[in-house]
């Protein structure tokens, strides 16, 4: 008897259950996502005038979703749907779009999120943003956050050349094994974790043109909101201080030749001390490279010892420079310590941070950099 | 000696004794009376000795004895060659009986019988009984021999390396191929009977020393306690001796393979063969072993953990993979790796099913697949096969009510599923199977995982007699060794014990100076 | 050949202590001790197993002198009839709001990641549902059960860790040592009620076959546990750096997040987690209930644990939604370990120890 009942009530909660089941096909995976802020008029309504406590709506926010006939390979069209609308936030913008769409939206598959540069340079909207990200159960860390100059709606807009998603191709275009340095690498997990140890980051930027999209260069966040870019080759010269090269090219002129240079494999290693009431911040570069371009017919160079150590000197010499001016850029220009200078003398040299931790910014923005490249040329091609 | 002796003893016949009388007449007619209205019964009576004075008369169930032994060798003898006798001489007058029995009846085995009772029942097993004048005796002698279908290869449990000898329906054919793999006398074969009615033959093997005495006793315990008119089949003793009749899971084993139940006994398990059916039953048996196959001992070690490893994986796949596609579309999609989630949600796109309904339908209908094409002869069967499988499964995709996905994992789900060597183990998942498909359309994963739970903890009480069904993973007392033949075959020279769960007194199974040498690379003998 | 019912052996306790000691304070242990002592909350991690393998050492050392006894029976005899009841039921009370909180603390976390719409009611009611069942069958099977998942729920879970590898960054646990030791020493019970389930020995320890060898199997399963925590800590922050770890309620399940491993089946490794980590705490909750039934039917001497297990059921249910959300339950579960906590995973074995040794004192000075 006591099993029966239990039978009956277990088989009344299966039939009415299922509060979470929404079937794969009724779901709308947003894929990408781009937040710009929203200054427009606000739409005066009767409701408004009934409700005078409103808040005014601030962020406008466009959602793409893959067009699924198109993956399965029948149906015509766009690779997505796109879906704009402002709001105060982005949960309300969320709930409103359910009075537009038939599915239910899920963040679960989202890959890129794209911020407007006016967006990003509000901090009240960034930091909710962020925590947006943060919080949300869904929103996986290895997705990529980015900053578009001008409009995020228009990243979102680029028709690609092949049809495939924005937030998939540049999923791809950011994991592929030989990803260019000049973009900064960082998804939302390292994104976060730097704001949160030394309230500054790079954001990788992401530009585009009528149907191209490049990521090139950063933005500098600071104290939660936008201080500037970083072109292209700040961004490939700051990898370097990161030690996040994996592979960079880079031109020399030895006797009046322009050689390009393959850096395959580059570590560096940071030290931060205090000298004489200025912080020192060192960086010991080795990196390996190779010639892939050399002089036609000009038999026997490439094998002359002598003559790599010229073309490795002057690659020493090139990035020593480069990457100290892109330094000094980062301190004067931004305040910003991207390189995360602070928690290393936190970690490994607390006397030295408690004296300095109030004021680090100042002493950030004064402090000396050394820069210390070791080159090394191990392969030359198939020709002498 | 004593326990088995103890065990087995013979149980008085509570029915009423029948004595066998001095007078022919009564003892025929004693007979004939119990047995009227049988058609298929013969009795033939004749007269004996040189001057015929001698009446005797056998009886036997035609079909179920040899006729021709009976007419060579006990009619010929005794109605053509005894004429020869001389019937006067006192001593043969007095000891008439013993010349029969010792001279004159040319048959391997004779009994003397003192229950008309007894006589019916050898009568109706395919036995002759020979009554004889003036004797409180009956004479059985065994003329069993019936057409029976001879030694085949098993239609279940096929293997490629292993012999391909099945058993087959009748009971002495099969102890005998079970008695020429082990040549040992303690090989015991105990054989009763069970069946108000039908008298079913059934006989317990196991070899003394390596067979556990608990297993022994409640397994004849349980058999003695069978009070049924009639075994039809292995499966019946099956499922009155069977620990726990509630559980969808099998606890004895049953196989057609002589070299499976051999190779049982050798680990100390205990064989049951019943009388026609090729079916033996093995007990006790675990979850474990019912997932060997004794293939695995024939391939060299490599192959065999392999497949173990695949038949392990396969298993899990057989009860889980549909629930768990239904518990990620439905419910979790961000399981699913992006672009194969987004190539479900196209292709269910014009789905007009819930995944469960979807998935339920799909299973439901390959199980009225297979249930069809066991019923119909060959070569119908094969044509169902390609209907129901290629028509209807591309017709359905086509029609858009079935995801092309779902129809792969259906078909995964029953490739795994007759993966596993026992069918009855595998029926056993596809039941749950749906069950597992409920809960995960009510509970996504969590219900799932509340599914698995429960059921690990049904498997964890269920014990198949006295030993715990999980056995080795479960026991009091893990011992590594018995690892070695779980998810991996080590290779035989490393199996030196027979598995501890079962204990028993006489655990080596290889000796150790083979298991010592090992390693026949760099043989003396070869260089020379 | 196991016929006997309701016996287990020494490893199977180890096993079972293990898994229930194991549960919902693995996933926020990261955070609450990095909020407390920063980088040096590993040393914490190590300080804790010290003081726990010590205290299981003692607590068996209490059930080796009572074989076949549990805590209901000995401590009537040390603490005389009155006294002994009271503690016992105290005991109850203990196991009841763990469970309670257990259960609540399932609900939540279930209901943030994986079902969000479903009622907490209905969560809660089917889990307790199923912990039921198998609390019904008594030690015999949750022993077995313990001893197939652990290993199971580890190995997942290791595998998981696998691919992050890579990425971690050790450098988080620097400056060593900067914390004050007194800050060190406050961080240390809260590492200590991690280990809470540690207690059920004094129950279990009745159905033990081989009793001496007790001590040395719960204090390794006490120190294997530590050794999870430990790597589970070390992992957590060497991911996330500190600021992160504390930003996080649940940072133990968060850091499969980070995980990505391209090209592979499964992408959100972060719900098979999850998966292996309901299996465990199911456990959990299995062995602090079923301890609370056995507590119960042994005090009122009754035979029918199973059914009073069922009759604990909608008390357990009703404590459960007492809380009003996640915060509140978070108090609670501090409330209970600072007080019924220390009192049975600390105080009382040691006092029955102390008791035991001056009784045996008394005792052996009276025969003599």
């Amino acid at each position: 008897m006591n099993k029966l009942i239990a039978i009956l009530v277990s088989l009344s909660i299966l039939i009415t259950g299922c509060w979470d089941k929404v079937e794969i096909n009724k779901r709308i995976f947003v894929i990408s996502m781009g937040i710009d802020k929203f200054e427009g008029q606000q739409f005066k309504s009767r409701e408004n005038e009934i409700f005078p406590n409103f808040i005014p709506d601030r962020y406008k926010i466009t959602f793409t979703y893959p067009n699924l006939a198109l993956i399965v390979g029948d149906g015509a069209g766009e690779a997505t749907h796109k879906i704009t609308s402002t709001g105060i936030n982005i949960n309300d913008i969320q709930k409103n779009l359910n009075t537009h769409l038939e599915g239910v939206i899920s963040f679960d598959h989202i890959k890129l999120i794209v911020l407007g540069e006016e967006m990003a340079k509000d901090e009240e909207l960034m930091k909710e943003v962020l925590d947006f990200i943060e919080r949300s159960p869904e929103i996986g860390r290895r997705i990529h956050l980015m900053v578009a100059p001008g409009e995020a709606a228009d990243i979102l807009s680029t028709k690609l050349p092949q049809p495939i998603p924005l937030g998939l191709y540049v999923r791809d275009l950011m994991n592929k094994p030989t990803r260019a340095a000049r973009s900064a690498d960082a998804d939302i997990g390292y994104i976060l974790r730097n704001l949160h140890e030394s309230d500054a980051a790079i954001v990788p930027r992401i530009n585009s043109s009528k149907n191209e999209i490049v990521v090139a260069g950063a933005a500098v966040v600071k104290n939660y909101k936008m201080a500037g870019w970083l072109g292209e080759m700040e961004t490939l010269y700051l990898m370097f201080m990161l030690d996040k090269v994996d592979t960079a090219t880079g031109n020399v002129i030895v006797d009046k030749r322009i050689l390009p240079i393959l850096v395959s494999d580059s570590t560096t290693k940071m030290t931060v001390s205090k000298k004489e009431g200025r912080i020192h911040v060192a960086f010991n570069i080795e990196a390996e490279g190779s010639i892939t371009q050399h002089g036609f017919a000009l038999v026997g160079q490439t094998f002359d010892p002598k003559y790599i150590r010229r073309v490795e000197k002057d690659v020493e010499e090139r990035l020593e420079k480069n990457i100290a001016r892109t330094y000094k850029i980062i301190r004067e220009k931004f305040g910003a310590d991207l390189i995360q200078a602070g928690e290393y003398l936190r970690k490994k040299d607390p006397k030295v941070w408690d004296e300095v931790k109030d004021n680090w910014e100042e002493y950030f923005t004064k402090s000396q950099s050394e820069v210390n490249v070791r080159m090394k040329i191990r392969r030359v091609g198939v020709t002498r | 000696m004593g326990f088995i002796d103890d065990l087995f003893q013979k149980k008085e016949d509570e029915r009423y004794k029948i004595p066998v009388e001095k007078d022919f007449k009564k003892n025929f007619d004693a007979i004939k009376e119990i047995l009227t209205n049988c058609d298929d019964i013969i009795y033939r009576d004749f007269n004996v000795g040189q001057d015929q004075k001698m009446r005797f008369a056998i009886i036997y169930a035609e079909g179920l004895a040899d006729k021709n032994l009976i007419n060579e060798h006990i009619l010929q003898n005794l109605m053509i060659l005894s004429r020869m006798a001389n019937m006067n001489i006192e001593t043969l007058k007095q000891k008439i009986y013993e010349v029969i029995k010792d001279g004159t009846v040319a048959v391997t085995d004779l009994r003397e019988i003192e229950d008309v009772n007894v006589a019916v029942d050898v009568i109706l097993s395919g036995e002759t009984i020979l009554i004889l004048d003036k004797w409180d005796k009956v004479l059985m002698i065994a003329t069993r021999g019936w057409p029976m279908r001879s030694v085949s290869e098993p239609s279940t449990e096929t293997v490629i390396r292993g012999p391909s000898e099945g058993f087959t329906e009748t009971l002495r054919v099969n102890t005998a191929l079970v008695r020429r793999r082990i040549r040992d006398p303690r090989l015991k074969i105990k054989q009763f009977q069970i069946g108000r009615r039908s008298k079913t033959d059934v006989a317990v093997l196991f070899i003394d020393e390596i067979a556990n005495n608990n297993v022994l006793r409640m397994v004849k315990e349980r058999l003695d306690k069978i009070d049924i008119d009639a075994i039809l089949e292995s499966g019946y003793v099956e499922q009155l001796i069977e620990d726990n009749w509630r559980s969808p899971f099998p606890q004895i084993q049953n196989t057609q393979r002589p070299d499976a139940v051999a190779a049982a006994l050798y680990e100390g398990r205990i064989g049951i063969i019943v009388d026609n059916t090729p079916f033996a039953l093995l007990v006790p048996s675990t979850v474990v072993s019912l997932l060997q196959s004794p293939e695995d001992y024939y391939e060299r070690f490599f192959i065999s953990s392999a497949v173990r490893v695949l038949r392990f994986i396969a298993m899990a796949l057989a009860l889980t993979f549909p629930s768990l596609y239904i518990a990620t579309t439905s419910f979790h999609p961000g399981m699913l790796p992006t672009d194969l989630a987004l190539y479900v949600a196209g292709t269910r796109m014009k789905v007009p099913f819930p995944a469960f309904i979807e998935a339920f339908l799909m299973e439901a209908a390959l199980e009225l697949l297979r249930e069809a094409g066991i019923r119909l002869p060959v070569p119908i069967g094969s044509t169902i096969g390609i209907v129901g499988g290629l028509v209807l499964g591309q017709a359905a995709v086509q029609a858009g009510i079935v995801s092309p996905l779902m129809v792969i994992v259906v078909a995964l789900t029953a490739m795994a599923t007759y993966a596993a060597p026992s069918y009855s183990l595998a029926a056993s998942f596809r039941l749950l199977r749906f069950i597992l498909m409920a809960l995960a359309a009510f509970l996504g994963l969590y219900g799932i995982i509340i599914g698995l739970f429960v059921l690990l903890f049904h498997m964890c009480t269920l014990k198949s007699f006295g030993v715990p069904y999980l056995s080795p993973f479960a026991a009091a007392e893990m011992t590594l060794g018995d690892f070695k033949d779980v998810f991996l075959r080590v290779p035989l020279h490393m199996m030196r014990k027979r598995p501890s769960y079962l204990h028993r007194s006489d655990n080596d199974r290889l000796s150790k100076k083979t298991a010592d040498i090992f390693s026949w690379e760099g043989d003396r003998n070869e260089q020379k | 050949m196991n016929r006997n019912n309701d016996q287990i052996s020494s490893a199977q306790l180890a096993f079972t202590l293990a898994i229930t000691m194991i549960g919902i304070g693995i996933l926020s242990m990261p955070r609450t001790l990095v909020e407390k002592v920063g980088p040096d909350a590993l040393f914490v991690v190590l300080g804790g197993i010290v003081i726990v393998v010590v205290l299981a050492f003692i607590i068996s050392k209490l059930v080796t002198k009572f074989p076949k006894e549990g805590i209901v029976e000995f401590g009537n005899t040390l603490l005389g009839k009155f006294l002994g009841t009271v503690m016992a039921l105290g005991l109850f009370a203990h196991f009841i709001f763990f469970t309670a909180i257990e259960v609540r603390m399932f609900g939540e976390i279930i209901k943030t990641y994986l079902l969000l719409h479903t009622p907490l009611e209905v969560l809660m009611i089917s889990y307790l549902l199923t912990v039921v069942v198998v609390v019904r069958g008594g030690i015999e099977p949750f022993a077995r059960m313990s001893q197939i998942l652990f290993p199971i729920i580890l190995i997942s879970s290791a595998m998981a860790i696998l691919p992050m590898i890579g990425e971690l960054d050790f450098t988080h646990f620097l400056p060593v040592f900067r914390t004050p030791v007194l800050d060190l020493v406050k961080a240390l019970p809260l590492m200590i009620f991690s280990f809470l389930g540690l207690e059920l020995i004094l129950l279990f320890s009745a159905f033990v076959k081989d009793t001496k060898n007790i001590a040395k199997n719960v204090m390794f399963s006490a120190g294997f546990t530590g050794l999870i925590y430990f790597v589970t800590v070390a992992v957590t922050i060497a991911r996330f750096g500190l600021v992160e770890t504390t930003h996080m309620i649940w940072p133990g399940l968060e850091i499969y997040k980070t995980i990505d491993i391209p090209g592979a089946f499964i992408e959100n490794i972060q719900i098979y987690v999850l998966a292996s980590w309901i299996l465990s705490v199911l456990m959990t909750t299995v062995g602090v209930y079923y301890g609370a039934s056995l507590t119960l039917s042994r005090i009122i001497k009754s035979p029918e644990q199973g059914f009073l297990a069922v009759l604990m059921l909608p008390v357990i249910y009703y404590l459960a939604l007492m809380p009003d959300g996640l915060l509140q339950t978070l108090e609670f579960m501090d409330l209970f370990s600072n007080y019924l906590g220390t009192l049975y995973l600390v105080l009382v074995p040691i006092v029955l120890l102390g008791m035991s040794l001056f009784i045996k004192k008394k005792g052996g000075s009276k025969s003599e």
